[in-house]
């Protein structure tokens, strides 16, 4: 027996909406998508981030539905107890990439889990295995550095972003997308869910 | 409780070590390298084992050339500095070992995210390029330049963005740094060939390293 322990467990899941609820989507959070302008603290102190699903729009809260049936699932490929006892807090907000546009690599601090939902973009893509262009793919990295394997490249998992794509994965792991260079929008929703703590979560004070 | 009390340390442990120079070398010297470099390496391809598992690597300080004789020297000294900074006991007793590679990009060209297994330090000589750099960040677009990931997941700092340190590549300038630590080149912007040297070192510690079999 080989025992494969602590996988580093990533969902994706193609065609997730129908396509006449992702039409519906698409346009029900394109109001949404300047209001968060995409950047760190460090360029804008005054950034807020609001969250998509306080909107009631039928197609946001049945996305909503989804992602939350998606999340518990998840919670038990990833060995929580009982996931289903526990509280999820997400907050979710639409993006926009332009040609050129890209996310250098990064994780996310304080949470447990982070999804995106490609809702509309051109699939460009070489459909080669490269190591030295860009194809405008998200890139999965190794949290664990020392078994990167550089001669067969594995220390990379390229996923090819196409319309109506859910991706979950956890919010340690760091990721990238490549430089984007279809012509029209991509448009996407990201998702930063974290789990309650039983024991703690309500017991924090502000110091 | 004293609230300002002077007696604190904040002790900084295990930093993440990063040798940045700019090379003191002759504009004949390094025009030299490049030749050489060129002459070496055009038929060796720079792919992972997994698009072609029959490529053959080389060394470029197996070269017999005063120029290469002084490179080697100058990897040495750099790495011992290294080793150093991170610690070793009396590192001269160590022997490093090296394989060295010339490569170029071509405009448009990166080096995806990795590192490199099985070897201490990784080290890149830049012979020659354009510097394209606006001054401006490169949060949602790339600049060409190399960009260093905190090894460190747990701690990275999204509000203020500090998991990548950016580097901006120049002619003549030397740059090494751990093998552990994932790195990238964004595409290349210039318009000549970027001429760049790479550098994988390995220390052969004395307690074990003589005495590896293959099985």
């Amino acid at each position: 027996m080989l025992h494969q322990l602590w996988p580093t467990n990533i969902w994706t899941e193609h065609n997730f909406l129908t396509d006449d609820i992702l039409k519906q989507f698409h346009q029900a959070i394109l109001p949404h998508i300047d209001k968060y302008n995409g950047v760190p603290e460090i360029f804008n102190q005054e950034i807020t981030i609001p969250n998509l699903f306080l909107d009631p729009d039928d197609s946001i809260q049945y996305f909503r539905q989804l992602v939350k049936e998606r999340m518990y699932y998840f919670l038990r490929v990833e060995g929580f107890i009982d996931p289903e006892e526990l509280e999820i807090e997400i907050n979710v907000f639409p993006r926009r990439f332009v040609y050129g546009d890209r996310a250098r690599p990064h994780t996310h601090r304080g949470i447990d889990y982070v999804g995106v939902f490609y809702v509309d973009l051109d699939v460009v893509d070489s459909n080669e295995d490269t190591c030295d262009r860009d194809d405008g793919r998200l890139l999965l990295i190794d949290p664990i550095a020392q078994r990167s394997r550089g001669l067969n490249h594995n220390m990379l998992f390229q996923l090819k972003p196409v319309p109506n794509l859910f991706i979950i994965h956890p919010a340690y792991m760091f990721h990238e997308s490549e430089m984007y260079k279809g012509t029209k929008d991509r448009i996407l929703v990201v998702m930063n869910a974290r789990i309650k703590d039983r024991q703690q979560a309500n017991s924090f004070i502000k110091l | 409780m004293n609230v300002d009390n002077q007696q604190i340390t904040i002790q900084r442990h295990w930093p993440v070590n990063i040798l940045m120079e700019k090379v003191d070398i002759s504009d004949e010297e390094n025009q030299e390298l490049i030749r050489i470099g060129e002459e070496h390496s055009k038929e060796f391809k720079h792919v992972p084992d997994i698009l072609d598992p029959n490529r053959k690597g080389y060394n470029l300080l197996d070269v017999d050339h005063p120029v290469i004789d002084k490179m080697k020297a100058f990897i040495k000294s750099r790495t011992l500095m290294m080793m150093e900074a991170e610690g070793f006991i009396n590192p001269e007793k160590y022997d490093i070992e090296v394989v060295s590679a010339a490569r170029s990009h071509q405009p448009g060209e990166r080096s995806k995210t990795h590192n490199h297994r099985g070897c201490d330090y990784v080290a890149v000589y830049y012979a020659d390029l354009d510097v394209v750099n606006d001054g401006t960040d490169n949060f949602k677009t790339p600049k060409g330049r190399l960009l260093l990931t905190d090894p460190i997941s747990q701690r990275s700092r999204a509000l203020n963005h500090t998991q990548n340190i950016d580097v901006i590549p120049y002619p003549k300038f030397f740059i090494m740094h751990p093998a552990y630590l994932y790195h990238q080149s964004e595409p290349y912007l210039g318009e000549r060939t970027r001429y760049f040297f790479t550098f994988v070192i390995r220390i052969a510690e004395p307690i074990q390293h003589p005495f590896y079999k293959k099985i």
